[in-house]
């Protein structure tokens, strides 16, 4: 992490807001959610019912009134700080879900009154409040989207950056998987007719507002498990301490309130129990950094699990779409006539490839402007699924085709022409290097073959890699035929891959998965993806996408970016880390708290005792003081880790384990050791 | 005078054994449960009586008599649960997921074994506190409640051997002991059972390089310390009161 992340960790609004929170929590219908700290909240309780009472009548039994006012206000520090976790995570989730929020709020809507009329008449100005469900509202340039809506007439360019930063303008369209606009982003050109698609307060950032914000919040499954495992941890400690007494009383040593509920409480897991809620919010809050939006607490850590990723080849693996990179004319042709045949016969090619036709022979110096005479009386031919081939009709009757292999060669043969042989061995290689051959033709004889190849991202492998190690198998999606996808597959590192996919071969695909037992995450946009979003565990939906899509997948993304589930993944597997340390971290501290309170207990009776007291701390009340300020500090301290999360390390289960261990382990039992000491010597200096 | 004390401390041992081999045997017969002994444990140090105690206290030995290997396996389903989530994975084991039902097996099993030992002595030391006059110890003081200590982790974990120099061939040790041995023994054997049934019923999850393996060394460390800070640490005051008071006044007296 950066610094400058360090420091917006705290900023000071939040801070503020956060302190408030921290008090307001303290209630105990809140608390009780937390066994942990609840049982914490009850040991405060009757300290300071302990120290009134002690105000009054002090027969010296339970100890100088400093010290139990002491204990007190630490235990009731050791909550606050506790509660401050949980409530600076949350302000700083809701800050930057209100940050996405705000620009979307309170805009003026065109809403239309009766549907196909769009006159003045027709239009009123309302608040974007007032939009319902299933009511139409009318865009144009320079407006502002009031709300979430599909488009159901129209098409416009949008400006998103509000919402995803990214400031190159998108085209959104009635029909299709690119009809869904997102409230707060503004309409660029053209006028475009919107049905609402939510009610207000129920987009997709007022529910993970929501989510942050406890009211609907939902402990995961295994968070349940682990606030069970820590319950248990607990009433471990509530037996420890209840018994102690008659063992005391047996053993003449009397034991004072004030002594055997700092025992308990430093006993007890309350490093994690105050952190855990807070570890959870924090991992929605950078899924939401990430640009995603959960729509569950479970989707992250589920992302963490994932086994199976399913990702398109086209912009994640690959860059966009295929661009052509090589013009091979056929034997007895010159460069400069073919290349100039492929610039005519792509200028009514709106392709992405058609258009890294021209502007690769624009690269090699070829003339791609050709005059208006040239271009007067052309008849263009449109590429259908049927004839797999594109092409112009000169005004001086010379007709170009470029297509498919197997299309222009059946032209060819058509009209009794051949297939020169070293355009076909032309058109093997290319194939065999997973490219694709388009192969040209004129006259119905063959010139020539254009290669296309798919880009491969940079530093897509190494990511590729990074996933294998973190166990994550990653399957690509392609249309392309076979041949080009094991070859694209090989080169981009991925595992596996699905070649002429049609949106049923992805849903089988993670259904067979899943019958394996594994977690399948995938993502999508379109309307047929949606299926398939809903029966992969961890679904991101494109916020670009169909409402189906974004309904169907348990994330949106509102970058659009398809590598975002990589990140996903290791913000999930963060979580779990973050919970899991942090319980090693609290569960370890125990050992140097029994040695610093248990001999401190007995040592006023038993003084033979001062052999168990390896720390040598100063008096019993210092050492039982040090202990419990130690269990109170600790949490602040933790915070920034548990809010910013562990460090993944994708270097192997057994191997991390070692990590983790030693450092949160081995640590956790070395570090209060030395903190006990450390705060003992100041402390000592008073009791 | 011609006594030769090369052979430590003797009353109370087998002659025939010697001090090595009747020290050995304590510690084998309260590790594995088998509840025969060779000498009076009364007799010996307080330093072996807190291994003999730990012995059974810890009571996750597999390969004994008793409900060691039992014990065992839900120490290896906490330790599981707690690596797994160190290594960002939802915990499994012999590829099972291990979710919320199966750790609270787990954890009121683990529970049960301090429970019945802790809360056995502390009405047995109220009872004595109370009224000395039930005459149960013959030595009261640190010894004492190391005795009734024992006598309550014996039958918690079903051993069967006793520390002795208890009176204990009355009604109260008889019928306490007699409860806590029977809770002891089934309710170990029902949880883990349970957690078996449940595990077979979900899907198996074939092995990837994301699973955390168990049979590593890390994670036997992983396993010991969860023993280690669940199962002793629970009894950690308890062993002060009792043996280790007896050995620090002893050997360190102030």
């Amino acid at each position: 992490m950066n610094a400058t992340q360090n420091k917006s960790l705290f900023q000071k609004d939040l801070i503020s807001e956060a302190l408030k929170q921290s008090f307001i929590k303290l209630n105990p219908k809140m608390m009780i959610k937390n066994p942990v700290m609840f049982t914490v909240e009850i040991g405060t309780a009757v300290m300071l019912i302990v120290s009134i009472a002690i105000m009054f009548n002090n027969d010296g039994s339970q100890g100088s009134i400093a010290y139990n006012l002491v204990v007190f206000l630490i235990l009731l520090l050791t909550l606050l700080f506790a509660n401050f976790a949980e409530a600076i995570a949350e302000a700083r989730g809701k800050a930057q879900a209100e940050s996405l929020r705000k620009t979307r709020e309170e805009t003026p809507a065109k809403k239309i009154k009766e549907q196909g009329k769009t006159d003045a008449e027709n239009i009123i100005l309302v608040s974007s409040s007032q939009l319902r469900k299933g009511d139409l509202f009318y865009c144009e340039a320079g407006d502002i989207i009031p709300t979430d809506g599909e488009i159901i007439e129209g098409l416009a360019t949008i400006d998103e950056s509000a919402i995803t930063g990214e400031s190159a303008p998108v085209i959104r369209e009635a029909g299709g998987d690119k009809s869904s606009v997102t409230g707060g982003t503004t309409v660029l050109s053209d006028r475009i007719i919107v049905r609402v698609t939510t009610e207000p307060g129920e987009s997709f950032l007022d529910k993970m507002i929501a989510l942050v914000e406890g009211a609907s919040r939902q402990k995961t499954p295994n968070e349940i498990a682990l606030t069970i495992l820590l319950a248990g941890f607990t009433l471990v400690f509530i037996i420890v301490c209840v018994t102690l007494k008659p063992f005391a009383d047996y053993a003449n040593t009397p034991i004072t309130i004030a002594s055997l509920i700092s025992l308990f409480v430093c006993l007890i897991p309350t490093t994690i129990g105050g952190l855990l809620s807070a570890i959870g919010i924090a991992g929605m809050d950078r899924a939401l950094r990430a640009n995603v939006i959960t729509k569950s607490g479970k989707a992250v850590e589920t992302a963490g699990d994932i086994d199976v990723l399913l990702l398109d080849k086209t912009g994640t693996i690959t860059i966009g779409n295929r661009k052509a990179t090589h013009f091979y004319p056929a034997p007895g042709i010159e460069l400069e006539g073919f290349m100039a045949s492929c610039v005519f016969s792509s200028f009514s090619d709106e392709t992405p490839e058609g258009k890294s036709i021209i502007e690769l022979a624009k690269h090699l110096g070829a003339k791609t402007q050709p005059t208006d005479e040239a271009l007067k009386d052309v008849t263009f031919i449109k590429f259908t699924a049927e004839t797999r081939c594109s092409g112009i009709d000169l005004a001086n009757g010379k007709r170009i085709r470029k297509g498919a292999f197997d299309s222009i060669a059946a032209i060819a043969r058509q009209a009794g022409n051949p297939f020169p042989s070293e355009t076909d061995q032309k058109v093997k290689e290319i194939s065999g290097n997973g490219g694709t051959p388009l192969v040209v033709s004129e006259n119905e004889k063959i010139i020539g073959v254009i290669e296309l190849q798919d880009i491969i991202k940079p530093g897509i492998s190494e990511r590729f890699d990074r996933l294998r190690k973190m166990g994550v198998k990653t399957v690509m999606v392609t249309g392309d035929n076979p041949l080009t996808a094991k070859f694209i597959a090989e080169k981009a590192g991925v595992d596996d891959f699905i070649a002429e996919a049609k949106p049923e071969d992805k849903m089988n695909y993670i259904k067979n998965e899943q019958k394996l037992g594994k977690l399948v995450a995938m993502m999508g946009d379109g309307t047929n993806d949606a299926p398939a979003l809903a029966q992969a565990d961890v679904g991101v939906a494109m916020n670009s996408g169909t409402q189906a899509a974004k309904e169907a997948g348990n994330m949106v993304d509102l970058d659009n970016d398809p590598t975002k589930l990589i990140e996903i993944v290791e913000i999930g597997k963060q979580l779990l880390i973050t919970r899991g340390t942090l319980t090693t971290f609290s569960i370890a501290n125990d050992v140097a708290k029994y040695f610093a309170i248990v001999p401190a207990l007995f040592i006023s009776s038993i003084p033979a005792l001062q052999g168990l007291n390896i720390m040598h701390l100063h008096s019993p009340e210092s050492a039982i003081l040090s202990a419990v300020i130690f269990n109170a500090i600790i949490i602040p301290i933790l915070i920034p880790l548990a809010l910013r999360g562990v460090e993944y390390k994708p270097i192997g289960a057994s191997a991390l384990l070692r990590r983790n261990l030693l450092i949160y382990g081995l640590g956790g039992v070395i570090v209060p050791f030395v903190g006990i000491k450390l705060i003992d010597l100041f402390v000592g200096l008073f009791f | 005078m011609g006594i030769d004390q090369s052979h430590g401390s003797m009353e109370g041992k087998e002659v025939r054994f010697g001090s090595h081999a009747s020290a050995y045997w304590s510690i084998v017969t309260t590790v594995i449960s088998t509840g025969s002994v060779n000498s009076m444990h009364d007799s010996s140090m307080p330093v072996s009586g807190t291994m003999q105690l730990l012995g059974m206290m810890t009571n996750a030995f597999y390969g004994g008599c008793g409900v060691g290997i039992l014990n065992y396996y839900i120490f290896i389903i906490i330790a599981v649960f707690i690596s797994g989530l160190m290594v960002g994975r939802t915990p499994e084991f012999l590829g099972r997921k291990i979710e919320a039902r199966e750790m609270k097996i787990a954890t009121i099993i683990a529970l049960l074994h301090p429970f019945l030992i802790l809360v056995g002595t502390a009405i047995s030391t109220y009872v004595f506190t109370k009224d000395p006059s039930v005459g149960w110890l013959n030595n009261p003081g640190y010894h004492g409640f190391s005795e009734m200590l024992y006598e309550n982790t014996s039958s918690a974990a079903n051993n069967g051997s006793g520390f002795e120099g208890l009176g204990d061939n009355n009604w109260f040790w008889n019928v306490s002991t007699g409860f806590i041995l029977i809770l002891g023994r089934f309710l170990p054997i029902i949880g883990p059972v349970a957690i078996a049934g449940i595990l077979a019923k979900k899907k198996y999850i074939p092995e990837s390089t994301g699973t955390l393996r168990t049979d590593t060394g890390t994670f036997g460390i992983m396993t010991y310390a969860v023993i280690m800070i669940l199962a002793a640490l629970a009894f950690f005051p308890a062993l002060v009161l009792g043996p280790l008071a007896e050995y620090f006044t002893l050997y360190h007296p102030k």
